[in-house]
């Protein structure tokens, strides 16, 4: 600690920022208040926040040390990093969804390109299956679909009701039947006859109901998004995600 | 993240809604379950008395027990302390006003310090910074060996500062350049 403090003087930081591991709760809580005594700390980063199931430390730290708490460490990836922000938070613990956090991730991963394509596409009615499945890839890379659920409003329930693990399975299986697809298939659903969907079903080793199903997905996700890219886009995505 | 409470919360918050007229009585309880949420989050025992003594005061005021909807504002009255007790608004980093800044990390063994800086560096990275990654541990040099192969893999340049001598000096010469530096302990 002397060590630190005789960094702190050479160089005058503009933030000291405290990391602590939120796993070890109150542990984490009595060693940030230990570094701020001694050190001086300006703010503080919680890490492995993803696999803290009780949260002991997210709500004493800001209290035992009077910093705030800045980002939250949310995974081993460079890109698990989250800013901080109180009022989300508290939703996202009362079962009321942190929907702007989601907005925001979903902003960050997609680009304005991407997004002005799809635009493009359900405009002209050309949004194929083929689009249906590269969106659902590029959904898990916004981050585990556990994570993603646990942001909506309700979402803790929903998860128990698909219980872990099957949102990935069933991304997993659109992937799987869309590319047992032929170029044509995926261009037009409409062609899709029984014997095509059985060729479908045989080639990705799911089954003809399983295959229908994936259609009806499909259409239904082009017509919801359809809905919300005529104007107001964010306001309506967000009271669609409101109603669910 | 935070499944166990968020889980706790919304069973005992549904029951609250659920009621159309709410008394004292009935409001201790769901509080009473409350505390007995944050306390098993682990929870900072002073701190969890200090929050039901400030929602218990609100709750019970006339203005709630006899609103239309008395159970959602109850919900509210504990969201607004839920923010209120992890610091209420949003805090963002304080950038220096000329570069650079400089940014010290303390933590733990194992905490997470140089993994975070390296998010960090890649953040500041893709807001269009110069970054500079400065090790400065000099007791563990593997610490610095591992800083400089995250450093690489996000084209972040990282600077050795932890030889065990004249380690402050080096520091703070280094410091003076780039647009945002994170420093490491
Ligand atoms: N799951 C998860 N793991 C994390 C997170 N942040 C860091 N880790 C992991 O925690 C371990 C320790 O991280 P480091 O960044 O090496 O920690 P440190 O504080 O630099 O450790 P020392 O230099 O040994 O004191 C590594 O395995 C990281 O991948 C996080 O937000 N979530
Ligand atoms: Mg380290």
């Amino acid at each position: 600690m002397t060590e630190l403090v005789q960094i702190k003087q050479a160089v005058a930081p503009h933030e000291i920022l405290l990391v602590a591991d939120a796993m070890t709760g109150q542990d984490a809580v009595a060693s940030s208040e230990r570094f701020h005594q001694r050190v001086g700390v300006t703010g503080v980063i919680l890490t492995k926040v993803e696999g803290d199931a009780r949260g002991g430390a997210v709500l004493s730290i800001r209290a035992a040390t009077g910093q705030p708490v800045k980002f939250l460490g949310v995974g081993e990836k460079l890109e698990a990093l989250e800013p901080f922000h109180p009022d989300r938070l508290a939703s996202r613990i009362l079962g009321m969804g942190d929907v702007l956090s989601l907005i925001e991730k979903a902003q960050e991963n997609f680009s304005l390109e991407e997004a002005e394509t799809l635009q493009k596409k359900l405009a002209s009615q050309s949004f194929t299956l083929e689009d249906f499945r590269d969106q659902m890839k590029q959904v898990t890379r916004m981050g585990s679909m556990e994570q993603l659920l646990g942001m909506l409003p309700g979402g803790q329930r929903l998860k128990e009701m698909t219980g872990s693990g099957v949102p990935e399975r069933e991304m997993k299986r659109v992937v799987a039947i869309v590319d047992s697809m032929t170029t044509r298939e995926r261009r037009d659903h409409t062609i899709i006859s029984g014997s095509r969907k059985k060729r479908i079903a045989k080639g990705s080793g799911t089954t003809i109901p399983e295959v229908n199903r994936l259609i009806k997905q499909y259409l239904t996700a082009r017509k919801m998004m359809k809905a919300l890219s005529g104007g107001g886009g964010k306001r309506r995505l967000l009271e669609a995600l409101r109603s669910m | 993240m935070l499944e166990g409470l968020s889980h706790k919360f919304e069973s005992i918050l549904k029951r609250l809604r659920g009621q159309g007229v709410l008394t004292e009585q009935n409001i201790g309880e769901a509080l009473k379950d409350v505390r007995m949420a944050l306390l098993e989050a682990d929870v900072n025992f002073k701190v969890v008395k200090d929050f039901i003594d400030r929602v218990r005061v609100k709750a019970v005021g006339q203005e709630v027990l006899q609103s239309l909807t008395p159970g959602h504002q109850v919900v509210k009255i504990v969201w607004d302390e839920l923010r209120e007790l992890m610091g209420g608004a949003h805090a963002g980093l304080k950038l220096a006003s000329s570069p650079p800044t400089v940014i010290m990390m303390v933590g733990l063994q194992g905490a997470g310090k140089t993994t975070t800086c390296g998010k960090l560096a890649r953040l500041f990275k893709k807001q269009g910074r110069r970054v500079m990654l400065i090790a400065a541990d000099p007791r563990r040099p593997a610490a610095g060996d591992q800083l400089a192969s995250l450093g690489a893999s996000i084209e972040v340049s990282v600077h050795r500062a932890d030889r065990p001598a004249g380690t402050t000096t080096d520091i703070a010469a280094l410091c003076a350049a780039g647009d945002c530096t994170l420093m490491m302990n």
